[in-house]
């Protein structure tokens, strides 16, 4: 007995030897000055520049990169959330409302938060895009409306808040929340399901709700004024879309934020007559009470589903000569943006440029930015019509990476794609697809003999030209970038399941590396004892694997890509 | 809504998918009576029973509601579900309150098909050609609604699934990959009435 109790003993100092260690509160001053060591911040930093600082992989080294760990998350549909990395604890969200935690550098589990998704809910995508860190605690939107707040080191649930309502209103949320200055911001998804976007604030310790901002205006607020003020279509706005779906970015310098939000409801601007502000925006907002302070919209009266829902990466960028502060963004309707961003929040156009071929827009005013339309390219209540970049656009949310060594943005885009759809007027009920569309005829088309529909793009963001490019003959890319100190950056996205490194300089192939699925999660990176990692989640899922169901009916690719999510790991081998 | 935070082995997700609703409600009645009558617990199932208090899932016996447009509401008569239409989407209604048990989580459809392309499967559940099914997805979770050229197919509008209404609700088109739960109906007096309980899981697996 004695013995055996000894052995009991051992044990119990055994596992507690392998606990994490502590945790590291995460302070406003530390996502103002993130430590290159870890991935605080879903895009890495407040700018939004999905860049990390660390510097040991170098094109000279990558082709050494090895796994280091690896682990299941045991939940299919898509994983579009970074592993997010405080120290030790590296968080993972998935679909189906889970959160896991594991060692950051042996891949030992932690910790599973599970909610339970309520029997009935529908959602049009199910998946997560990441966790928010503030203090002791991780912060995670669900599918059915929650965002809710969990002990750091034990997952136990601390407190949640009603964000949307997903059983009457439709909304569901697949957004990683922002925290500033000790507050949580998060909106919803259901612009299909007319919903009227907004993003909300929570208090990080309690929960308590703290403002709301609406992507559309009431009437009698600024911006009604584009909107329809009578007529058939005059309550329009109350289920207007726009939704803000994408965590936004900050400027930490001036205390602005910046939020972009999404597509019209229904998708046919004729059954909206007007502007629509602020539709296919990007929106400034003062972040202690959710005032707009300004904004800009790509364009007016969207009809295409191109969403602005991705917040532009804030540089500064080179304007006849002088360095000024500015706002960069490759946009669903396949423009990339040059912006001017002021103390105030005030933005104003500088330069947009098609990355990719778009028939709709004829010219793009130089004074305000705002685009002529090629009507015969514009769908409408009853009208048909082809728009090319198709709805998915030039990029859809995946994101953009910009490293301050190169002064390049790093784009991954779709190309040679278009849509043909015919308008209708379609009820709004609960959870029901309202877009004014038949699902039957959402015909996506490649162009006949095309060479490539997905790839990466660089840019110089001072010469603002574009400096090299890779191309997918086989594939589109739904791979957020990840740009690093060492000039080497990663992105997966491909159909083929792989991850790989590549040259920021010249675009040069370094590495690749096959994971169980296809890879739809952003990099992060991350460094233990001055040792570097890179992280990335497999797990293809929602929009890409549906995109493969239609390539596969046209150009005779794989029907799927294998679904179920894993966490991977990896760092130069010996 | 509960959660579950785990410490240690992974769990098995599939474990979450039990019927949600149907659990918080027993956990809700179970609560009642612990407050009520702890001595008598155990009874306290039958006596809510008893008391003529039914849950808001579906049961035998209840009828049929318009979920929306200019009927909304009211009871569907089997001459209401027309061959050639669009699949209806009904909630189920408590036939002695006449309450209509609206919820997505019992959004359901009711299409009538020729009775000649009925399979065996199905032909003893259907009701004069009327067959019944769960109109949540089994991808994503969106209402089923959608019309198709095929008058035995309903399609989802959200990704465009599609199933087999005359043979047990099979997907004949992805990316759903598990069939629509069918709900056996028969026509009394009538009324077009539900006999059974649901043959399957509704919603998508997790």
């Amino acid at each position: 007995m004695k013995l055996r109790l000894s052995v009991a003993a051992l044990a119990l100092i055994a596992a507690t030897s392998v606990q994490a260690g502590d945790y590291k509160p995460v302070t406003e001053s530390r996502l103002q000055n993130p430590e290159p060591e870890n991935w605080l911040l879903t895009k890495g930093n407040y700018a939004g520049w999905s860049y990390s600082p660390l510097d040991q992989i170098t094109p000279a080294n990558a082709a050494k990169l090895k796994p280091v760990w690896s682990a299941a998350t045991g939940v299919t549909s898509g994983h579009e959330a970074p592993a997010i990395v405080n120290g030790d604890y590296m968080f993972v969200a998935t679909a189906h409302n889970n959160v896991i935690a594991y060692d950051s550098k042996t891949g030992r589990f932690l910790w599973r938060y599970v909610r339970e998704t309520p029997e009935g809910l529908g959602a049009l995508h199910r998946t997560n895009r990441g966790v928010a860190l503030w203090g002791d605690k991780v912060y995670v939107g669900s599918i059915d409306c929650m965002l809710t707040a969990l002990d750091a080191k034990t997952g136990k649930m601390i407190w949640e808040a009603t964000v949307c309502d997903w059983e009457k209103e439709s909304a569901y949320i697949t957004s990683a929340p922002l925290a500033v200055k000790g507050k949580i911001i998060i909106g919803p998804s259901g612009g299909e399901f007319g919903v009227r976007g907004f993003i909300k604030a929570f208090d990080a310790e309690t929960g308590k709700l703290a403002w709301t901002r609406y992507s559309v205006p009431a009437p009698g607020e600024a911006g009604s004024e584009t909107w329809p003020q009578d007529g058939q279509w005059k309550d329009a706005w109350k289920n207007g879309g726009g939704t803000m779906w994408m965590p936004g970015n900050y400027d930490v310098k001036n205390d602005v934020i910046y939020w972009g939000v999404g597509n019209g409801a229904p998708w046919l601007g004729d059954q909206r007559p007007g502007d629509n502000l602020y539709l296919a925006s990007v929106v400034s907002l003062n972040p202690d009470n959710g005032e707009l302070v300004g904004h800009f919209q790509y364009h007016w009266n969207d009809s295409w589903d191109w969403a602005g829902m991705n917040a532009p990466t804030l540089v500064d960028f080179n304007k006849n000569g002088k360095q000024v502060p500015g706002l960069i963004s490759a946009q669903r309707n396949g423009v990339l943006y040059w912006l001017e961003r002021d103390a105030k929040g005030g933005i104003k156009f500088d330069k947009g440029v098609k990355y990719v071929k778009n028939n709709v827009f004829t010219s793009i005013d130089e004074k305000t930015g705002r685009p002529t339309y090629n009507e015969a390219h514009k769908p409408g209540t009853g009208k048909t019509a082809t728009y090319c970049p198709s709805l998915w656009g030039g990029k859809d949310w995946p994101y953009e990476a910009y490293s301050p060594k190169t002064g390049r943005l790093y784009v991954p885009f779709n190309d040679n794609h278009c849509m043909t759809l015919t308008g209708m007027v379609q009820p709004i009920l609960p959870g029901q697809w309202s877009a004014g569309v038949d699902i039957k005829r959402l015909d996506l088309k490649v162009d006949d003999n095309f060479k490539y529909v997905g790839g990466l793009q660089a840019w110089s963001v001072d010469e603002r030209n574009e400096v090299w490019r890779q191309i997918y003959a086989h594939s589109w890319n739904f791979g957020s970038i990840l740009a690093t100190g060492g000039g080497v950056m990663f992105v997966g996205g491909t159909n083929d399941r792989m991850f790989r490194a590549y040259d920021e300089e010249n675009g040069k192939l370094l590495w690749e590396f096959p994971t169980p699925s296809g890879i739809i999660s952003p990099p992060s990176a991350f460094s233990i004892d001055g040792k570097q990692y890179i992280a990335v989640v497999s797990g293809y899922g929602v929009d890409a694997q549906w995109i493969q169901s239609k390539m596969h009916e046209q150009a005779g690719w794989e029907k799927s890509v294998p679904e179920g999510g894993s966490v991977w790991v990896f760092a130069l081998g010996d | 809504m509960s959660n579950n935070t785990e410490i240690g082995p992974l769990a098995n997700p599939e474990s979450m998918d039990a019927s949600q609703v149907g659990r918080r409600e027993f956990m809700q009645g179970f609560a009642v009576c612990g407050c009520v009558a702890a001595s008598t617990a155990l009874l306290c199932p039958s006596a809510a029973s008893a008391e003529g208090a039914r849950t808001s899932k579906l049961q035998p016996g209840d009828t049929f509601a318009f979920m929306s447009g200019d009927k909304e509401g009211q009871l569907v008569r089997p001459e209401d579900v027309k061959v050639g239409e669009a699949p209806l989407l009904v909630y189920p209604r408590d036939p002695a309150s006449e309450k209509v048990l609206a919820s997505r989580a019992n959004l359901l459809m009711l299409k009538r098909v020729d009775v000649k392309d009925l399979d065996p499967s199905t032909a003893p559940h259907a009701a004069d050609g009327i067959v019944a099914y769960s109109a949540v997805c089994t991808h994503e979770g969106c209402p089923i609604s959608g019309e198709h050229e095929n008058p035995r197919f309903a399609t989802c509008n959200c990704h465009g699934s599609t199933f087999d209404l005359s043979n047990n609700g099979k997907v004949v088109l992805g990316p759903a990959t598990r069939r629509l739960a069918m709900l056996p109906v028969t026509i009394t007096d009538g009324s077009l009435v539900v006999s059974g309980k649901l043959n399957g899981p509704i919603g998508p697996p997790v």
